[in-house]
């Protein structure tokens, strides 16, 4: 191992002095560019009998990344180096991996020119909107499943756009990244039509067609089935923009792919996304359609729903931002079949507006106002089971379909409605203010389960947030939320108040106390501080105190989030 | 930890032998009609211009440009500077982009960057992140995140380059 | 890309797996522990899973049942449930693997605790596949249990164990012994269902000898045999500790012996057996 090691260090040595040698080789001035950034995040752990918070061995975490590319005229590298020692709490998502040690996290060597594009090494992708394929990272959730490849952009016609890729994905991390059993291989052809026809170029209506192709290799090493060692899907999508109406939407059809999410049946499975939006000048209106039946699709069979995963469905429920709203009973998708829609309208009123209403007189004022309203809700898809026992016994279901669906009929369980409606609003050259209201409805049974058959959750949340100029670059910020559940750990409050001296500082005390908690010894107050420098390209912050345990999950399949107490340093820089 | 420290002693030698005032550098972007636009093409006939990265998750960086919005056009008559929004959201949530941008009735260039690859080019780490690029092409200052004020700040570095 | 997608058709039974078998040499025995818990609603899948490959290896497949993370098996009354999610399965041992094998979700499982592109947890889909790798090669290592025996009177069980190597077994190498207690009726959460009398199979009760067991042997040549014998109390559950857990039932039990590699950061068991407890 410890050989291993300096192999590692060495080839990082080898890797960041390659930028020198190519400068010192070229002798038309073009020195190229280096550019980087680094993020460390530490905690410091104590124990809390209060929240049952107990500290790993170390007693601390340390995540860290730097990131380094190096750019000369057609041709880049780049590289990032990580290190987890240990990993902090609950990183990263998955169930199954662990992250350890210090190594090299992805890297690539890419050459560009007008016609192509080639990467190899380590590469993020999209095709279409991603219900096929995406590989990207997202570090604050600790997923990342970054293919390690060949990716391959061709451009050969105006407005023709083909990508090819090939390789495997990221999935854990052990002095280095290592990459899952599965190869992926995928094709995408993109026509945007005003583009490739100079007839069109002018023309209002934008039109953009798609189309995808995937699939994924796995040796079939099962003793129990035949398994399909090659997995295709394929998808198409369509585009159309014309001025204010936009329109976009997209299929996609997967192959028999018996996988241990779906319990190894061998359905094909479908997907289905469509979205219209007209806005205009202070107006916006955005509605969805969803659904998706048996649309698991990962790189291995037998990995958890956080892993190896080709395809990208992301929640249909608004992303909400404020902590009450956002972290206590958050929608995860549920990729083995659900149905929904979303819709949403923002306006704003003009400020001195001349309405006749006196109503939209007063909210219009001096700034003018913002209102936004929306509203999602979701459903299980109507299935009728082939074993009725849903014991997915060959013998009573010896096609090993699993169950018949159509993916348009709703079932009757409701597994989430959201609706939010917010007003934000300028009532002086100091002051601004914004009110918003939540309800939920949220399947937390299904959706946060693991493991328990658990009442709906009713929720209402209410959030005042008032902004203050105290003084030039002195500005006070005060968020109190209120969310009243009769269900689960019942009402909550939490305050929060934020000082901030531009450009530098910026202080922060936040406060979720569960006061409505049957149990009187869960009544705890969860309260966290945090001060922050930031200069230019750099940040660092230092936050203290206790945060609540949760639990994480997807389509069902749940991880332990464990209770934290102590000090987390973050630090940020780039150059 | 010994391997940070390399890492970290080998890129403060490289920024001591690189030239400073990085230039953007060239990835495809898409407006939000579809259209691609190259980031090498940007560009305010000589004057300096402005590239901010959000996104419409991002709580802060829609404080920050709805916040700049309300001073906007002040700065474009004063210093005729311009503003590029480019907008991480993935493919999926860049739909909600035109919507957002014109009911909050932003003025800037917005563009797309479903992909994150101008943001891995330029190392943005986190959104609101800022760039401030002179008349000749040149990055003459950047910012992360964002508090109250923070354009206050921006503005003077812009009345710098423009005087 | 021709061959990008393949439809399997009816009947999807059959193997077109590697075929197991050792072939000539010792016969590999291999431990899968399923780490489950009883209000865990995936984890029923996991040790059907496992009763399935036990159709297919036979006795080269050492189930072992571990119950851990509170969440999921701490024992609470269920007012729907009287009588039932009552039994601490918990082990002071079983948290110890937990904490080192950072088990933060079930149902997860080791094969032999060997890796699994580099990982040590296995999800139970792909322990099919590494059962079949693990058994493709013959053991370097025979174990006989010749005594496993409860005797009432101390309350101690006497244990005699020979290993007999066909070929040399470099490093140092530990023997753990387990104490697995069979076919149990408790309540385990399945899927949307709550069954109040569920058959738990070769529940893990704690070790013998320790969490780690003791030092077993540093390099050994061929033919060389070894004994280890020992006389050990019942193990403890969380709750009772430290006393013996007044729960198990020692007519139900067995025991199981492993010889792992106990190298710094290493787990990897080379042989097994399992043997009933004679009382």
């Amino acid at each position: 191992m410890l050989l291993n090691q300096n192999q590692r260090t060495r080839t990082l040595l080898l890797i960041l002095l390659v930028p020198f040698f190519i400068a010192a080789q070229d002798n038309s001035g073009n020195q190229g560019q280096i550019s980087g950034s680094f993020q460390i995040d530490s905690q410091y752990y104590t124990e809390d009998t209060l929240t049952g918070a107990i500290p790993p061995d170390e007693d601390v975490g340390i995540n860290a990344w730097g990131y380094l590319t190096y750019t000369l005229k057609d041709f880049e590298v780049g590289m990032r180096y990580e290190t987890y020692s240990p990993a902090l709490l609950g990183y990263p998502a998955s169930t199954l991996i662990s992250y350890s040690g210090s190594g090299i996290g992805y890297r690539y060597a890419k050459y560009k020119n007008d016609l192509l594009d080639v990467t190899v090494g380590n590469f993020y992708e999209q095709f279409g909107l991603g219900m096929i394929f995406r590989s990207y990272e997202e570090r604050f959730l600790g997923v990342d499943n970054a293919m390690d490849g060949v990716r391959l952009r061709i451009s050969p016609l105006d407005g023709v756009y083909l990508k090819g890729v090939m390789g495997k994905q990221r999935f854990a991390f052990d002095n280095g990244f290592t990459n899952g059993p599965g190869v992926v291989r995928g094709l995408d052809a993109e026509f945007n039509l005003n583009e490739m026809f100079s007839a069109l170029d002018t023309s209002k209506t934008r039109v953009s067609l798609g189309a995808s192709f995937v699939s994924k290799y796995e040796r079939d090493n099962s003793s129990l089935l035949q398994l399909p060692e090659n997995v295709g899907s394929y998808g198409g999508r369509v585009l159309i923009q014309r001025g204010r109406v936009g329109f976009v939407t997209e299929y996609v059809h997967k192959e028999n792919d018996p996988n241990v999410s779906n319990r190894d049946i061998y359905k094909n499975g479908n997907a289905l996304y469509s979205n219209l939006t007209y806005s205009t000048k202070g107006f916006a209106l955005n509605l969805t359609g969803t659904t998706k039946d048996n649309m698991f699709y990962q790189s291995s069979r037998a990995v958890s729903p956080f892993d190896l995963n080709i395809n990208y469905l992301p929640a249909l429920t608004k992303q909400h931002t404020y902590n009450l709203a956002a972290t206590l009973y958050p929608y995860a998708t549920q990729p083995n079949g659900e149905i929904g829609y979303s819709g949403e309208i923002s306006y704003k009123i003009k400020k001195k507006s001349k309405a006749k209403s006196k109503i939209a007189q007063l909210l219009g004022g001096k700034y003018g106002t913002k209102i936004t309203m929306s509203y999602t809700q979701l459903n299980d898809l109507d299935t009728t089971w082939i074993d009725p026992s849903q014991s997915f016994d060959v013998d009573l279901d010896p096609s090993r379909q699993g169950y018949e669906v159509s993916l348009f009929k709703a079932g009757d369980r409701v597994l989430i409605k959201d609706f939010h409606a917010e007003i934000d609003k300028k009532i002086s050259k100091k002051t601004k203010i914004k009110y918003t209201y939540f309800n939920f409805v949220f399947d937390q049974g299904l959706i946060q389960g693991g493991g328990k058959e658990l009442p709906t959750v009713f929720a209402d949340i209410h959030v005042a947030e008032i902004g203050y100029k105290v003084k030039p670059k002195h500005n006070i910020r005060i968020e109190l939320q209120h969310l009243a559940t009769k269900q689960d750990s019942g009402n909550w409050f939490t305050g929060l108040v934020e000082y901030t001296v531009s450009p530098h500082w910026s202080f922060s005390v936040m406060d979720q106390y569960n006061y409505g908690n049957v149990h009187p010894n869960a009544k705890l107050h969860y309260l966290i501080g945090a001060i922050a420098y930031t200069r230019n390209t750099s940040r660092i912050e230092l936050r203290g105190g206790r945060q609540r345990a949760g639990i994480f999950c997807i389509g069902g399949v749940c991880r332990t989030v464990p209770a934290a107490t102590g000090l987390t340093l973050s630090v940020t820089t780039s150059f | 930890m010994r391997n940070i420290l390399i890492i970290a002693i080998a890129l403060v030698c490289t920024l001591n032998t690189q030239a400073q005032n990085k230039t953007v550098p060239s990835v495809d972007l898409k407006d939000m009609n579809g259209k691609v636009i190259n980031s090498s093409d940007f560009h305010n006939d000589g004057k300096p211009y402005v590239i901010n990265f959000w996104a419409t998750w991002c709580g802060p960086c829609k404080r920050e440009l709805n916040n700049i919005a309300e001073v906007y056009e002040d700065w474009q008559d004063e210093t005729g500077v311009k503003l590029y929004a480019i907008s991480i959201d993935d493919a999926r949530r860049s739909r909600q982009v035109k919507p957002y941008v014109d009911a909050s009735g932003w003025e800037y260039e917005v563009l797309l960057d479903e992909n994150s690859d101008f943001r891995r080019a330029m190392n943005v780490s986190n959104p609101p992140y800022t760039f401030l690029v002179d008349g000749n092409g040149k990055i003459v200052y950047q910012h992360i995140s964002y508090t109250e004020g923070d354009e206050d700040e921006l503005y003077e570095k812009i009345k710098a380059l423009t005087n | 890309m021709i061959n990008a997608c393949d439809r399997v058709d009816l009947p999807y039974d059959g193997s077109s797996g590697p075929v197991t078998g050792s072939g000539t040499g010792i016969p590999r025995n291999v431990i899968v522990e399923d780490f489950t818990g009883f209000r865990c609603v995936n984890c029923p899948l996991a040790t059907e899973a496992l009763e399935q490959l036990e159709g297919v290896y036979g006795d080269q497949l050492i189930p072992v049942g571990i119950h851990m993370i509170d969440f999921f098996c701490e024992p609470q009354a269920d007012p729907e449930h009287p009588g039932f999610f009552l039994t601490d399965f918990r082990t002071p041992d079983g948290q110890a693997y937990e904490n080192t094998f950072e088990v933060f979700g079930i149902p997860v499982g080791t094969v032999n605790r060997t890796e699994d592109n580099g990982s040590l947890l296995i999800g139970f889909g792909a322990w099919d596949g590494k059962i079949g790798e693990v058994l493709s090669t013959p053991a370097d290592v025979d174990i006989k249990i010749k005594q496993a025996e409860y005797n009432a009177g101390s309350g101690q069980i006497d244990v005699q164990i020979d290993a007999l190597f066909d070929n040399a077994v470099d490093g140092s190498h530990n023997l753990t012994i387990y104490l697995l207690e069979d076919s149990i009726l408790e309540g385990q959460y399945d899927g949307s269902d709550v069954l109040e009398n569920y058959l738990h199979r070769h529940v893990f009760r704690g070790t013998l000898n320790s969490t780690w067991g003791d030092q077993f042997f540093t390099d050994a040549s061929p033919g060389d045999s070894l004994r280890y014998e020992g006389s050990f109390s019942l193990p403890s559950s969380i709750s009772s500790a430290p006393s013996p857990n007044p729960d198990i039932d020692i007519s139900k039990c067995e025991i199981v012996a492993y010889i792992y590699k106990s190298g710094f950061d290493e787990y990897e068991i080379i042989q097994a057996e399992k043997k009933h407890v004679d009382m």
